[in-house]
C-alpha cells in the first residue's frame, strides 16, 4: 500500500474544502497541525494552530490518495512547502466573487511555481454564477504572461462532476496518452 | 447492428439491467456477445464469428430454436426478461464460467475509464458521428473527412458574429428566418432563442444544409436588443456552449473544408469542459495540443484514436476560434515544432487507477 497525495489550494471560502469532499472516500476532516510562525513584525517564533482540509481516496489496489487543502491565509505560507513535498500536481481554487481574483491567480501560481513547475496545475474559477467577470478568458491572459497554459474550468466545488473533471483534466496534462495500455505501473 | 437497436439495447441496459451490461464496439472487447441469426447472412457471420471468437458467450436470437455451442437462445419476439435470463444465464453456466474465465481474467484487469470512454463513445454518436478512420491518401475517400460549415447554420453563425464583432453600434443579431426567435448578442457572449429550439430541435437545425439568407437578418441596436427581449419568451445559453455544441453537430467527426491534415494545430487554451459537451478524448487531444502543435493526423497517432474524435474536437475549438493552424514562421515556429512530446508520466500505473477511481 502506498500513499500519494494531490493539493488543493487558493483563497478562503474558493471552496477547496467542498472540493474536497466531493472527491473523498471519507467525509472531510479539518485537522489541526500545530506549527511555528515567525511574527515579522516582532521577529520571535510562536506556536499557532493551522486548519488543514483533509480527505483521502481509497484505491481499488489499497493505495490512498490524500487530499490536502492548505490553509487559505497567506501567513501559513510556510505550511505549504511541508504540504506539497511528494505531491503529484495542483488543484488551484479561484473564488471570482472576491475583490481581485486575479490578483489571487498571481498570489498563488508564484507561491506554488516550482511546485507547478515540476508537476502541473488545473485552475477551477468558482462562483462565477454571482460574480461573472472576470471571464475565463481574462484568467488565460494572465496565466499566460505567468508562461503557464493550463487547464481553466468554471467550477461549482458542489458539483462533484465539475471537481472531477478538472481533476481528469489536471491528470491528462500530466500524461496526455494516460488513456493507452501501461507498459509499466511505476506507481 | 443498427442504431435503433443498439438504442434499445443501451436503454435496457442503463434501465432494467441497472447498469450491469455495457454495448461495448468491438468484439475482442466484449465479455459477452448477442447474436441475431435472423440476419440474412446469419450463418456466415456465425462461422466468421466463431473462428474468430470460439468460446465467446453468447446469445443467440432468432425465431427458429438453435442449439449452438457456448451460446444460449431465446426465442423471438424478443422481451426484456428474457434477454435479461439469458445474459446472466450464460454468465452462471459452466460454459461461461470455464471457457470465459481467461476473457473474464483480463476484463477484470480491465480499469474502469476504458469501460467509462466506450460508454463515453457510445453516447457521442451524434455528436461525432460513426466514421471509420480513413487513408489521407485515398484520393477517393478523402472528401467524406470534410464539410463545408458556411452551408450550415453554424457557418451562417459565424459569418455573421465575424461580422458584427468590431461593429460597435450593433448589440444584437435577429434571425428571422428561423421557426423559433434567435437572438445573438456578440459582446456579451449569450444567445436567446425560443422555447421550443430544444436540443432536438437545433441538432436537427445544425445537422440540415440551409442558405444562410442575409436579408432575413437584422442588426439591433441596445434598445432594439431590449425590446425584442420584452417581446419574447426566450431562453439564454452562453454563445460559445451553442457554437460549440453546434459545430459538433454538423461535423459529425468531420473537419471544415481546407483544412491541412498535415498542418500543426495550435489550441490557444483549454476548452471550459465542465459548461461544454465533452467529446471522447477530448482532454487528452486538449492537452497534448497545449503542450506542443501537432497535425491532426499526428495527434491520431500519437494518442491511438480514431480520426472522427480528433476532427470532432478540433472542428468544435476551431468553431470558438481556440484552435487554428500553426500560423507562425520562422524560428518561433520551429521552436514549437522541435518541443519534444510529452513524456510518459513515471506513476502512469497509479495515474490511471485515480482516472478509473474517479470517473468509474
Amino acid at each position: 500500500m502506498s500513499h500519494y497525495k494531490l493539493i488543493f489550494t487558493g483563497p478562503s471560502g474558493a471552496g477547496k474544502s467542498t472540493a474536497i469532499d466531493a472527491l473523498s472516500d471519507i467525509p472531510v476532516v479539518t485537522t489541526e497541525a500545530k506549527a511555528s510562525d515567525r511574527d515579522r513584525s516582532k521577529e520571535f517564533k510562536k506556536t499557532i494552530t493551522v486548519a488543514l482540509d483533509y480527505g483521502v481516496i481509497r484505491l481499488p489496489n489499497k493505495d490512498k490518495i490524500h487530499l490536502y487543502g492548505t490553509p487559505g491565509q497567506e501567513r501559513f505560507d510556510f505550511m505549504w512547502e511541508l504540504l506539497i513535498e511528494g505531491g503529484l500536481g495542483l488543484i488551484l481554487l479561484i473564488d471570482n466573487a472576491r475583490e481581485k481574483p486575479l490578483e489571487d491567480l498571481r498570489f498563488f501560481v508564484k507561491a506554488f511555481e516550482g511546485f507547478i513547475r515540476s508537476t502541473k496545475v488545473a485552475v477551477g474559477v468558482t462562483r462565477m454564477d454571482l460574480s461573472p467577470t472576470p471571464s475565463l478568458d481574462e484568467y488565460h491572459k494572465t496565466l499566460r504572461l505567468l508562461g503557464l497554459n493550463p487547464p481553466v474550468f468554471e467550477v461549482d466545488a458542489r458539483q462533484k462532476a465539475d471537481v472531477a473533471l478538472l481533476l481528469q483534466a489536471l491528470l491528462y496534462t500530466l500524461d496526455p496518452c494516460l488513456h493507452q495500455e501501461a507498459e509499466t505501473a511505476a506507481a | 447492428m443498427d442504431q435503433q437497436s443498439r438504442q434499445l439495447l443501451s436503454m435496457v441496459f442503463k434501465g432494467p439491467a441497472k447498469g450491469r451490461y455495457q454495448l461495448v464496439e468491438k468484439p475482442e472487447q466484449a465479455q459477452l456477445a448477442i447474436f441475431d441469426w435472423d440476419h440474412w447472412q446469419a450463418e456466415k457471420l456465425w462461422q466468421d464469428f466463431r473462428k474468430n471468437y470460439p468460446a465467446l458467450p453468447t446469445v443467440v436470437l432468432s425465431l427458429t430454436p438453435r442449439e449452438l455451442e457456448h451460446s444460449v437462445f431465446v426465442n423471438k419476439p424478443l422481451s426484456v426478461n428474457n434477454l435479461l435470463d439469458a445474459l446472466s444465464k450464460i454468465q452462471s453456466t459452466d460454459v461461461a464460467a470455464t471457457v470465459a474465465a481467461p476473457v473474464k481474467t483480463q476484463k477484470n484487469n480491465r480499469l474502469a475509464f476504458d469501460l467509462a470512454i466506450e460508454a463515453q463513445e457510445e453516447a457521442f454518436h451524434e455528436f461525432c458521428g460513426h466514421a471509420p478512420n480513413i487513408d489521407p491518401s485515398n484520393q477517393t475517400e478523402i472528401h467524406r473527412l470534410f464539410y463545408q460549415p458556411d452551408k450550415y447554420l453554424q457557418g451562417c453563425l459565424q459569418t455573421e458574429l465575424a461580422d458584427v464583432r468590431h461593429k460597435l453600434h450593433v448589440h444584437g443579431v435577429v434571425f428571422e428566418n428561423l421557426s423559433e426567435p434567435f437572438l445573438l448578442l456578440p459582446k456579451s457572449n449569450r444567445v436567446f432563442y425560443g422555447k421550443g429550439f430544444n436540443d432536438t430541435k437545433l441538432h436537427m437545425m445544425a445537422s440540415l444544409p440551409m442558405q444562410c439568407n442575409r436579408s432575413r437578418i437584422q442588426h439591433l441596436t441596445e434598445k432594439a436588443v431590449a425590446d425584442y427581449q420584452a417581446q419574447h419568451q426566450l431562453v439564454e445559453m452562453p454563445l460559445d456552449h451553442l457554437l460549440w455544441k453546434m459545430s459538433l453537430w454538423t461535423a459529425r467527426g468531420r473537419i471544415p473544408q481546407e483544412t491541412d491534415l498535415n498542418r500543426p494545430i495550435v489550441l490557444l487554451h483549454w476548452p471550459n469542459f465542465t459548461r461544454l459537451v465533452v467529446t471522447p478524448y477530448a482532454l487528452q487531444i486538449a492537452a497534448l495540443w497545449v503542450e506542443k502543435p501537432l497535425s491532426l493526423l499526428e495527434t491520431v497517432r500519437v494518442l491511438n484514436i480514431p480520426q472522427r474524435y480528433v476532427f470532432s474536437f478540433y472542428s468544435a475549438a476551431s468553431a470558438l476560434g481556440i484552435a487554428f493552424p500553426e500560423r507562425r514562421e520562422g524560428l518561433r515556429a520551429e521552436e514549437s515544432a522541435n518541443k519534444p512530446l510529452p513524456q510518459h508520466h513515471a506513476k502512469r500505473g497509479l495515474l490511471k487507477r485515480l482516472l478509473a477511481h474517479i470517473t468509474g
